[in-house]
């Protein structure tokens, strides 16, 4: 096998800081070679380069050992790179078909026409998605999909993945691997960048790693192993393994916070019921669009429940029915959205702003006055409490990286001292090293008396963090488990059968 | 201040109590029918189902420890001790059912026979109380020996005896009564009246006097104030009590509540058309048992699909027991669920550490191990 694609010496500066530091790449001809990395490794940045969203500062690539020169990703389409971006690039106002054919359409387009040839081709590639249907009304995973199936369309010899998989289901997972298997036999190679090492691991043939934008090793998979992996990643040894150790103690239940009766919302939730208690960690583990989000979505007020036969909330006993999240955040709920850079923080306000923001939230009533001191001295605080990495608190939460941008969201509601904290995907799209730091927190909460929820859809995470186990399974929870009898083959029998 | 809070928020929350308030005038079919679920301390198992039968007889109705750590129970219309090996030993002998039992500090034996209470049965010397402020009894449906030697009396319904139970569900009926009798010289307070069907008293010094309120899915307690709900929302029927050794207390619950019973009873046309058309054995109502006759609605629990009884769908009768501290919290329980025989469970006894639980609906005593169900449940040592 020869290099499809070579990178040499490749730096890029943002003003003084190196996101990517002198890194050698190459990549062969039918290969699927993981890029790992935390947050803030470079991966995304050295990924970009190649598809030419962004311009490298020094260093060169060769494509099929020609140098070229790559200025947009319209041109690197060209030379037959495709990147799916890890935030969704579709139009949200077009259909399926639309998006699959942007840019691309012919100039006597028939919608007709487009439908059938992106439905023949969603089903080319096993993925359940309608075509006629608009984009902003699909799920995470279908939207996933589609982005997928657009690189496909443009017959791309490399296709760059950023972190496909977060979104999709374990059975999607199963299609997308399929998929990358039909590509390789098509000798296509693949970049594959994700957080969850065992699908890197299983899927890739050669694996690269990097640290602080610079590169660390690249070899055949089969020489790695998580620990390797892990240890690569993040220059040290992790002092236990994350999610190796069995749960053998609970924590015992407390008083009954929240009881959620018969609910029913947003088409998803259907007759869902539920209890969380104090003192510890309720683990909610379900298939993408089992109504988890929307269910606690309900609890904390950023949606409503169904006004006819939409069930019950009951916080501490009294029924409660939040129309927006301000009360309920004033009643002692904190919802932890799993959406960070839609919903969880306003990513050009400084750090300290945006946590004295969930701060003023609380408040019943408007503050006219301000005070800087206040901000700082609030920052402050909760920065060096949830180890925020930043160069000053004064810096935008857009320029961290995923793990300290989770920590901000947190540390955001946590400010607001609540009873019940409601974590949604905590680690998603978050590092290792970071994810250790955030499980630290969800325990630390559950041993003050707090009750958490946390949502999860990664098994070894629910299973590790929770007291208590629950499945929802459309639009309900189905199963309660111990975590001390739990597997992770009754967890997944329960969320799909 | 709330005039300050956003426009869109002050509009919705009129617009919502608007629709609420219009909800309340008259038809109510859009309000939610909501009910507790099953999690936690009450996570359903199978301990009662795996229980062993102590004894059968379709007639037991009422169980107690007496003295001696003496197994009583009432049996058609006598009282007999169960021995160790289940015989059945007659006590006393009634002309009608015995629907309540309980024994005195005094060891003398209190007997509900429906519309009265015996005190001092088959001594020769027995006081027999029928009246209470001036209001017959009607279904004595439960009775405790309280701490401080009074006699704690359940009334369940003015309106109808024991065995109608079913009719005071679907009548929609609020009329029963706890009483406390000084079994000495016969004298009767009401304690609380207007209550949901009573079917259980309890009384400690930690607790207070408690009562199951069986239609309002409660345990009300007593207080100078007069009567709160001290447990809420219970997924169940709460029925009779009994003290556990450690404080706290058992309480059994004789049914699951069901969406079906509740959507029935909001509907007032359906449910006057069936109490007038229907035997009340084929009512869609709580029971005791079910599964002994074809004619029974299905509600749920009967559903089979590829030959699998669906163990999830809502039975037309349960079994659970619910072990509660002293503070009202519930510890854990034991369940038979749907598909179980033993169902209805309506007594429970403790004797040092074997619990003794009747399940009506199959008419058996259960003999159920606390250590080893703590062992099942929370992987302590049973030895």
């Amino acid at each position: 096998m020869k290099p499809i694609l070579e990178m040499r010496g490749i730096t890029k500066m943002y003003g003084k800081a190196a996101a990517v530091e002198d890194v050698n790449f190459d990549l062969m001809t039918g290969e699927v070679h993981a890029i790992l990395g935390e947050n803030g490794a470079g991966k995304s940045t050295l990924t970009k380069m190649m598809a030419g969203v962004v311009q490298p500062t020094s260093g060169s690539i060769l494509f099929e050992d020609i140098p070229i020169s790559i200025k947009s990703p319209a041109e690197a389409v060209k030379f037959g790179i495709a990147m799916v971006f890890q935030e969704t690039s579709l139009v949200p106002s077009m259909t399926v078909a639309q998006n699959l054919f942007l840019g691309n359409e012919k100039f006597f387009n028939r919608i007709r026409g487009v439908n059938i040839s992106a439905q023949q081709f969603m089903q080319s590639l096993s993925f359940d998605v309608d075509p006629t249907q608009m984009v902003d009304s699909l799920g995470a995973a279908k939207k996933q999909m589609v982005e997928i199936a657009r690189a496909m369309l443009l017959d791309a010899r490399v296709i760059v993945f950023d972190e496909p998989t977060a979104t999709l289901t374990p059975e999607e997972k199963r299609h997308f691997f399929d998929l990358v298997k039909t590509l390789k036999d098509h000798n296509v190679s693949v970049i594959f960048i994700s957080h969850a090492l065992e699908e890197a691991l299983e899927i890739s043939d050669r694996i690269t790693i990097l640290r602080d934008g610079k590169h660390v090793v690249t070899d055949k998979t089969e020489k790695f192993d998580r620990d390797r992996i892990i240890q690569a990643m993040v220059g040290r040894e992790l002092t236990q393994e994350l999610y190796d150790n069995k749960k053998s103690t609970a924590r015992p239940a407390g008083e009954r916070i929240l009881s959620i009766q018969n609910l029913r919302a947003a088409g998803v939730v259907k007759n869902n019921s539920l209890s969380v208690f104090k003192g510890q960690v309720t683990g909610i583990f379900g298939l993408v669009g089992s109504g988890r989000t929307e269910t606690f979505k309900v609890v904390s007020g950023a949606i409503k429940r169904n006004y006819r036969n939409g069930g019950e909330v009951f916080l501490r006993g009294k029924p409660v029915r939040y129309l927006v999240p301000a009360p309920g955040v004033q009643d002692g709920i904190a919802y932890i959205t799993e959406d960070r850079k839609i919903e969880g923080f306003f990513e050009t306000m400084s750090i300290k702003a945006n946590i004295f923001l969930g701060l003023i939230s609380k408040a019943t009533s408007a503050r006219f006055w301000l005070k800087n001191s206040e901000m700082d001295r609030v920052g402050e605080t909760w920065i060096k409490s949830l180890q925020v990495r930043a160069v000053t608190q004064n810096a935008e939460v857009i320029e961290l990286s995923g793990g300290n941008q989770q920590k901000v969201v947190i540390a955001k509601s946590l400010v607001q001292e609540p009873e019940l904290v409601i974590f949604d995907e905590p680690t998603r799209g978050v590092d290792v090293g970071a994810i250790a730091e955030i499980h630290d927190i969800i325990n630390r909460l559950a041993d003050e008396g707090k009750a958490v929820v946390v949502i999860s859809s990664y098994l070894p995470e629910v299973m590790q963090l929770s007291d208590r186990l629950l499945v929802a399974r459309q639009g309900k929870i189905v199963e309660e488990f111990s975590p001390l009898d739990a597997t992770e083959e009754k967890l997944m029998y329960a969320a799909v059968h | 201040m709330a005039w300050m809070k956003p426009l869109f928020q002050v509009e919705n929350t009129m617009l919502d109590s608007l629709l609420s308030w219009i909800g309340s005038r008259g038809n109510t079919r859009g309000k939610s029918l909501s009910i507790s679920v099953f999690d936690g301390a009450l996570k359903p198992n199978n301990l009662l189902e795996e229980a062993d039968t102590l004894v059968e007889n379709a007639g037991f109705s009422d169980l107690v420890v007496g003295a001696e750590n003496r197994l009583l129970a009432a049996c058609g219309t006598a009282v007999v001790e169960i021995s160790t090996a289940g015989d059945l030993i007659d006590v006393a002998q009634f002309g009608e059912a015995v629907t309540a039992l309980t024994e005195l500090a005094d060891g003398r034996l209190a007997v509900g026979l429906g519309d009265k209470v015996v005190i001092g049965a088959g001594t020769g010397t027995e006081t027999t109380v029928d009246t209470v402020a001036d209001r017959k009894l009607t279904a004595v449906t439960a009775l405790y020996a309280a701490p401080d030697g009074r006699l704690l009396v359940c009334d369940g319904s003015r309106s109808y005896g024991c065995e109608d139970w079913a009719w005071d569900l679907m009548g929609k009926k609020r009329d029963g009564r706890l009483i406390a009798i000084d079994p000495k010289g016969g004298d009767a307070q009401v304690l609380a009246s207007g209550l949901g069907y009573a079917f259980g008293a309890f009384a400690s010094d930690e607790t207070g006097v408690l009562v199951s309120e069986t239609w309002n899915h409660r345990v009300s307690q007593m207080s100078d104030k007069g009567v709160r709900p001290a447990i809420d929302r219970l997924p169940g029927y709460p029925s009779r009590f009994a003290p556990a050794p450690n404080g706290g207390f058992w309480l059994s619950l004789f049914c699951s509540r069901t969406q079906l019973v509740e959507f029935v009873l909001k509907e007032d046309d359906y449910r006057s058309e069936m109490m007038e058309t229907i035997d009340p054995r084929y009512w869609i109502s709580p029971s005791f048992g079910s599964g002994k006759d074809y004619l029974e609605p299905l509600q749920g629990g009967g559903v089979k699909q590829m030959g699998i009884l669906k163990p999830w769908a809502p039975p037309r009768s349960y079994g659970l027991l619910v072990r509660f501290d002293a503070n009202l919290a519930p510890q854990y329980s034991l369940h038979s669920r749907v598909g179980g025989k033993n169902h209805g469970i309506c007594a429970v006894a403790q004797v040092g550490d074997t619990l003794y639980a009747l399940a009506k609906g199959s008419g058996r005593i259960l003999k159920i191990s606390i250590p080893k169900t703590r062992a099942t449940l929370f992987g302590e040592d049973a030895a």
